[in-house]
């Protein structure tokens, strides 16, 4: 079976909207699918529970506002 | 005026202030500049030197009547591509963004036109801040300075190669993963990311909106600091106040394991920043060996955030267009559409945990010590050592964090004699005992009088490579 044919992945492809961009770039969107795999699992996941996410405004800790000087 | 492109930004604001040169005669000296350096540069994507005239002959006019409106009235400062000027394209380095033109000025451009300062141009970056050095784009890839076979850095490229070139004496860069501090460290420039948020995103086209950062690059620690005075939001008047250079009793953490396990540093540059840290100890620092998480868990959180917030903001494009991108550009952005908003929101936990880890380091000093780049810059032309150098390095962290990052040179490379440099890092908020170390450190090494081989850069050819 040849990549261009193989059902899982051009389902990947389509459901990411990447259909026009795979038939200009196969390569690219194939390395594409292989190295969100290598970064996904590249840090290691809070086992605490409580973690929240930062979100884009990164909460500032009162306490070191001016905290530091020599 | 000849040779005021070796001014300083605050040498350059107080001849202005006692009359000994026009805002105009400033402009039109590094005008002539440029003319010799910079088609070898590439720094400018645009340069609009019968405006900037008007605007200088005015600043001139007004100095005259009622005096400097703030210490950068009439100086001329470089706005990287992605940052709004009204009037002119935004082009962010990129086939699809040719015809966008702004039409207000980004609020970081706002505020430094209330100061008086004059914008000549747009500077080159990498394709929308992100992609690298590439030749497939409608505009050139800016050059390094110190030599021109070798890329400056990135993404603010041409902010690094303008300001280390001597065109201008200041520019705005933005760094969502190192990118001023990059450019800065290998045009031997100063590179501060301030805290984030202490500088407005406004009007600045977003590569990653959780992780972007505005800030200035110049050639000295006080130019950099007058920069930020101007473009902070609320703090005017802070950082200038503490550049006395004092190091007796600075609490220092050095984080050695960056560069010694984690992603191990070239031997010139663990060198440098092992002569750095003695040069702190020397002058009454107090120097304490620090851990933090390891380099690539900031690294992978980094990628997983940056490039979905981005394919969030190119999704269509990347969909339709795709062949509009530099490969590198696409290359790099195309891996966001697969990861999951389980991953996103996992890296956004993990990020709270490596924020609050640094967090807890810095309870018990007043700044930290780390690499910046692992390695001298390679040629701009070597995609191989490019795509192996350019990853290696120690400024992402600090864009997970939020803590405000300073590059500072400190060494020239055994090969090429490129630029070397350091990173201080401080507590969120805390420019001002950054730019006092920084100021310290500046103060008592031979960097900041270091420049380019001029001489031998304008008697270059203008395009290709020298032998």
């Amino acid at each position: 079976m040849t990549q261009k044919t193989d059902p899982a992945k051009m389902t990947i492809i389509a459901w990411a909207g990447l259909s026009r961009t795979w038939q200009d770039f196969p390569a690219d969107v194939e390395d594409a699918i292989r190295g969100a795999d290598g970064v996904r699992t590249g840090f290691s996941r809070p086992t605490d529970p409580g973690i929240e996410p930062a979100g884009a405004g990164i909460r500032v800790p009162v306490a070191n506002v001016r905290k530091g000087g020599a | 005026m000849t040779g005021v492109q070796n001014l300083t930004l605050a040498e350059a604001s107080a001849a202005i202030e006692a009359r000994n040169m026009s805002p105009l005669e400033y402009l039109d000296g590094l005008l002539g500049w440029i003319d010799l350096v910079e088609p070898r540069l590439n720094a400018f994507i645009a340069l609009r030197a019968d405006a900037a005239r008007q605007a200088a002959r005015r600043a001139g006019d007004d100095i005259a009547r009622s005096g400097m409106i703030s210490p950068l009235h009439g100086i001329p400062i470089g706005i990287k591509d992605i940052i709004d000027i009204e009037g002119m394209a935004t082009t962010c380095h990129s086939k699809i963004r040719l015809d966008h033109v702004a039409e207000a000025d980004a609020q970081v451009v706002s505020r430094l036109r209330a100061a008086g300062a004059i914008f000549p141009g747009k500077l080159a970056t990498h394709e929308f801040a992100f992609g690298g050095p590439s030749f497939d784009l409608p505009f050139p890839p800016a050059r390094n300075p110190w030599n021109r076979n070798h890329h400056p850095g990135g993404s603010s490229s041409g902010s690094g190669a303008a300001v280390g070139g001597r065109m201008l004496p200041g520019a705005l860069g933005s760094d969502t993963g190192g990118s001023i501090r990059h450019p800065a460290a290998h045009c031997g420039l100063v590179g501060l990311k301030p805290t984030y948020e202490l500088v407005s995103r406004e009007g600045v086209f977003p590569l990653a909106y959780s992780l972007d950062h505005i800030g200035p690059m110049t050639r000295t620690v006080r130019d950099n600091a007058m920069l930020l005075e101007q473009i902070a939001v609320g703090a005017p008047g802070r950082y200038t106040a503490r550049l006395d250079g004092r190091l007796k009793g600075l609490r220092i953490g050095f984080v050695r394991h960056f560069h010694e396990e984690d992603t191990v540093a070239a031997p010139d540059v663990a060198a440098a920043l092992e002569e750095a840290a003695g040069v702190f100890a020397r002058e009454g620092a107090e120097l304490h060996n620090v851990t933090l998480p390891p380099l690539h868990d900031f690294e992978n959180v980094a990628r997983i955030l940056m490039i979905s917030e981005a394919v969030a903001v190119h999704e269509v494009w990347l969909q339709d267009r795709a062949e509009d991108y530099a490969e590198l550009t696409r290359k790099r952005l195309l891996p966001g559409f697969f990861f999951s908003a389980r991953d996103y929101i996992q890296a956004q936990r993990r990020r709270t945990e490596l924020t609050l880890a640094v967090d807890r380091v810095l309870d018990d000093v007043d700044i930290l010590l780390a690499a910046n780049a692992m390695d001298a810059p390679c040629r701009i032309d070597d995609r191989e050592a490019i795509d192996y150098t350019y990853v290696r390095q120690a400024r992402m962290p600090f864009n997970v964090t939020g803590h405000p990052a300073i590059s500072l040179m400190c060494g020239r490379g055994a090969d090429a004699a490129m630029p070397l440099s350091l990173q201080l890092v401080g507590h969120k908020f805390a420019e001002d005992v950054l730019y006092q170390a920084a100021a310290g450190f500046e103060r008592v090494t031979p960097w900041k009088d270091e420049k380019p081989d001029f001489a031998t850069l304008a008697s270059q050819p203008q395009e290709g490579f020298v032998a």
